[in-house]
């Protein structure tokens, strides 16, 4: 499972086939995080919403409930004044028989005539002793059977509440058969001299009840309702329906605490009885939906929000590695000259400049390697160099000793002259590169010396076009031409062998040929000693016109080099090609 | 990829623009305010069962947020005045009707003149009209029963069925089920008709000189005024019928009336409504008859939990 999961972000994440991209990766998991945190907050605020919500329905509705319940308290406790004015005012300290007794009846009996609908006092014999209006107690009517009347008088010392009934025991009623709830008590009655027990009734109007609870308004699925302490059904705002038993449309005989109803109950303190509110919580409305799909949008509006935030991160942290890549890439391709700009967050930006250093690092490795190679070819040039010179030097030391022999001394003077020239130029202080005009100098010395060795044999002629003596050359590469001139052209001839050698300009480059008028060579030697293919045992293999081949190869490249032009019998011309560089240019390149 | 990552950002905005609207405006869901009826309650000669009809209908129309329109049809109107009085109920935009009529030849009358296309209902009598959307009423059959069931243990075999000489023609449905029974039972009855109310007092010394007929009447005022004579001439008649009126009650409680047969009239207004309100809601389908409880009170139950609710409904 975990792995499919793996592949499929895998799969995802890519773009054409490739790794995950850390911009998909980023913004995948801060959306994703970001989705769970919101789905998490939306189900709990939502959830703590609608328990708000109910909890302030059911404070209201308790706080309603709880009026309701004063509302009563405050009528029964007044109810409840109103007996003990009476008993403890009247029937207690004087004589049922004084006319003040029945005057007070009346009075009070007129002050609460909206609430009540008799007040009348019974002897223990169930006799009528005295009424608040004119009517009298109907003769069939048997009072001391009724249930109110034998609670009373058990309970001597309390006010007793009977259930609600109706009004039936007078012959004359304020509205002909209407619904009371008797209030009662035993009282001590004063009758002449002797003091007797009896019960004093106040019927409390029904309606004054219906009218406290009707004046408190709950919302249209809530409803108060009152009970005595047994549970029966005091007051109900649909008493008739409630008592007939019919259960029509939508009302509720028995409430239980069930889903989305709340029961509330609260005791009114002396009675018994209890003030029972119901209340419809909650439940599927178009509220409720409507807060739903607000939270939904909350929900959606807040990921999309997200959303942007994560995709403009994702790019902040991913952008300056995607530029680190490309110039990596370009580094990688041999620009070194690439510059990375470091930026982005601080690891990002550590990054940069850590291939920064590397790539400048790598840059001078590379500068050291080229500037070891050139040393090793300059080191190269100097062994080729220095092959040219002992055979040159045993050669003319064997001139020189052959001439102060035969006492020829001003030519041995001569001769020691050129080779000290020649020596100072071949030196040149260590310098690789020399002026045309000491190269020129050099081969002259040289060809002085070889005159005086090979004498008569030959003749030779330098030509040098103006303004060419001061540019520079990698020194000692006429000497060996010349000298491959000498001994291998030169070498059958009896004094009409010519050597001419011309320094020519010739637009950007400097021309050398050495043209001799020997023997020659035929196409396939020239292209042999060219090649460098000659054989190792045979005469003249090409050694020095390699050799200075290689060097002008090393110092100046492509195109320039040597070139052999040789016909047998006719001779040869030998040509070198160099840029047209000036000395100090020529030096300040390092080859020196 | 561009087409489809363009196609989710749309459906995205839609669906906010969608959650936006149903949850902050009314534009897509509107709440549903209470909605509130008006229905006519047309009554034909009012007495004081009508009251706790109408009692009931006002329960029904307090819970069902019902504007109660009551009309009085008298005994002198014609029927020409009847079905003006309806047509104007209807110009006034009466959604329901209830109809208390005893006739049903004149309510046939009224209905099939006015042509109404608003739900019906009828309380009394078992209609069965096709424009009346249902019936509520109560079981004559059975309060006849609930009589006869006393009458029979009785050595009395004769009964005297009294009206007045305008008895409504409810009484006649009442005296044809007494009959129909009479003769099963073995009961011989007669059907004594006064010409005047006054006439109770002295049609009472009669029959308490015969002393061998059960009295038994539907007429209230005549059943209070016998039982008044009862009770003030002290005589001993076995006196039924049927009647809520206070003097009717207090005879009853008095011993002078031995018995009434009632019906839950208070339920009926508060079934009736909730028809009305059923079918203007079309959460009923079909037509019903439904039937009210009936009992007979006498003095030794009269005060009962369950038969205090007859008579002494909570209003």
């Amino acid at each position: 499972m975990i792995e499919r999961l793996r592949n499929w972000m895998n799969t995802w994440f890519a773009i054409k086939g490739k790794r995950p991209t850390l911009n998909r990766v980023i913004w995948f998991s801060f959306t994703m995080t970001a989705v769970v945190a919101s789905l998490i907050m939306g189900i709990s605020f939502y959830g703590r919403f609608l328990a708000q919500a109910e909890e302030t329905t059911r404070e209201e509705n308790q706080f309603l409930m709880e009026q309701g319940s004063y509302s009563v308290t405050t009528y029964l406790r007044g109810m409840m004044n109103v007996s003990d004015s009476l008993y403890y005012g009247v029937i207690k300290n004087k004589d049922l028989s004084e006319p003040s007794v029945e005057e007070a009846f009346q009075l009070l009996y007129e002050t609460y005539k909206d609430d009540i609908e008799h007040i009348a006092l019974f002897s223990e014999k169930g006799e009528l002793l005295q009424i608040s209006s004119i009517g009298s107690l109907l003769t069939y009517e048997n009072i001391t059977k009724e249930d109110w009347f034998q609670e009373t008088l058990s309970n001597e010392g309390n006010i007793y509440f009977g259930k609600p009934e109706v009004s039936r025991y007078f012959s004359q009623s304020q509205s002909g058969y209407s619904r009371i709830i008797p209030m009662s008590r035993v009282v001590q009655m004063n009758i002449g001299e002797s003091v007797e027990r009896g019960v004093l009734l106040i019927e409390l109007k029904y309606s004054a009840i219906e009218d406290l609870f009707g004046s408190v308004v709950l919302g249209s699925e809530s409803y108060l309702y009152l009970t005595d302490g047994n549970g029966d059904v005091i007051y109900h705002p649909e008493q008739q329906i409630f008592m007939s038993g019919y259960d029509g449309n939508g009302f509720q005989t028995h409430v239980e605490d069930v889903d989305n109803i709340d029961v509330f109950e609260q005791t009114l303190g002396y009675t018994g009885w209890k003030v029972v509110g119901v209340t419809q919580l909650g439940g599927v409305s178009l509220s409720s939906i409507k807060s739903v799909l607000f939270v939904a949008f909350l929900l959606l509006f807040f990921l999309n929000v997200l959303l942007v935030i994560n995709s403009f991160l994702s790019r902040r942290v991913s952008a300056p590695l995607g530029a680190l890549e490309t110039a990596v890439s370009r580094i990688e391709e041999g620009d070194l000259d690439t510059e990375i700009q470091a930026s982005g967050f601080l690891e990002v930006w550590y990054l940069g400049n850590a291939i920064n250093r590397m790539k400048n690092n790598l840059k001078r490795l590379m500068e050291d390697m080229v500037k070891e190679h050139e040393a090793k070819r300059k080191s190269e040039i100097l062994v080729l160099q220095n092959q040219i010179n002992p055979h040159f030097l045993y050669n003319t030391l064997d001139i020189i000793v052959w001439m102060i022999e035969n006492e020829k001394k001003e030519q041995a003077v001569k001769v020691v002259t050129a080779l000290a020239r020649f020596f100072r130029i071949s030196l040149s202080k260590g310098n690789a590169i020399i002026t045309i005009a000491d190269e020129v100098e050099h081969v002259r010395n040289y060809l002085m010396i070889q005159e005086m060795r090979f004498k008569n044999r030959f003749t030779y002629n330098i030509h040098v076009d103006e303004g060419v003596a001061d540019l520079g050359t990698i020194k000692l590469i006429l000497q060996p031409i010349v000298e491959n001139a000498i001994y291998h052209a030169m070498e059958f001839m009896d004094g009409d062998g010519v050597i001419d050698i011309r320094v020519l300009h010739k637009g950007a480059d400097i021309f050398f040929e050495i043209e001799d008028n020997g023997s020659g060579m035929t196409e396939e030697k020239v292209e042999a000693i060219l090649n460098g293919e000659m054989d190792k045992n045979s005469k003249g293999t090409g050694v020095g016109l390699q050799n200075v081949r290689e060097r002008i190869g090393l110092v100046f490249g492509k195109p320039y080099g040597v070139y052999m032009e040789s016909e047998p019998d006719e001779g040869t011309k030998v040509t070198l090609q160099i840029p047209a560089i000036s000395y100090a240019a020529l030096r300040d390149r390092g080859l020196d | 990829m561009k087409l489809k990552l363009w196609a989710l950002i749309m459906l995205d905005i839609l669906l906010l623009s969608f959650l936006f609207f149903a949850s902050s405006t009314d534009w897509l869901f509107v709440e549903q305010t209470q909605t509130s009826y008006k229905v006519s309650i047309l009554m034909e000669d009012t007495d004081t069962s009508s009251d706790y009809f109408v009692a009931g209908v006002q329960q029904g129309a307090i819970e069902h947020n019902v504007d109660v329109h009551i009309l009085e049809f008298t005994s002198e109107q014609t029927l020409e005045e009847r079905k003006e009085l309806l047509q104007k109920q209807l110009e006034k935009g009466t959604q329901g009707l209830v109809l208390c009529m005893h006739e049903n030849s004149q309510m046939a009358d009224l209905l099939s003149e006015t042509p109404l296309a608003i739900p019906v209902v009828s309380w009394g009598l078992e209609r069965n009209f096709d424009n009346v959307y249902a019936n509520v009423g109560y079981d004559i059959s059975m309060e006849v029963d609930l009589l006869y069931d006393v009458w029979i243990p009785s050595e009395k075999r004769e009964i005297s069925y009294v009206t007045l000489e305008d008895a409504e023609p409810k009484d006649d449905v009442f005296y044809e089920e007494l009959k129909q029974r009479a003769e099963i039972e073995g009961f011989v009855l007669e059907e004594v008709k006064l010409a005047e109310l006054s006439g109770a007092r002295t049609f009472i010394q009669g029959m308490a000189a015969e002393n061998k007929r059960i009295v038994v009447t539907t007429d209230e005022l005549l059943l209070e005024a016998m039982g008044n004579a009862v009770k003030e001439m002290k005589l001993n008649i076995p006196l039924y019928g049927s009647g809520y009126s206070d003097g009717v009650r207090s005879a009853l409680e008095a011993g002078a009336i031995n018995g009434i047969v009632v019906h839950r009239e208070f339920e009926g207004g508060y079934v009736a409504i909730s028809q009305v309100v059923g079918a203007l809601q079309q959460k009923i389908s079909t037509k019903e008859a439904i039937l009210v409880e009936s009992a007979l009170i006498t003095k030794d139950n009269m005060y009962g939990t369950a038969e205090e609710t007859f008579i002494f409904p909570y209003k």
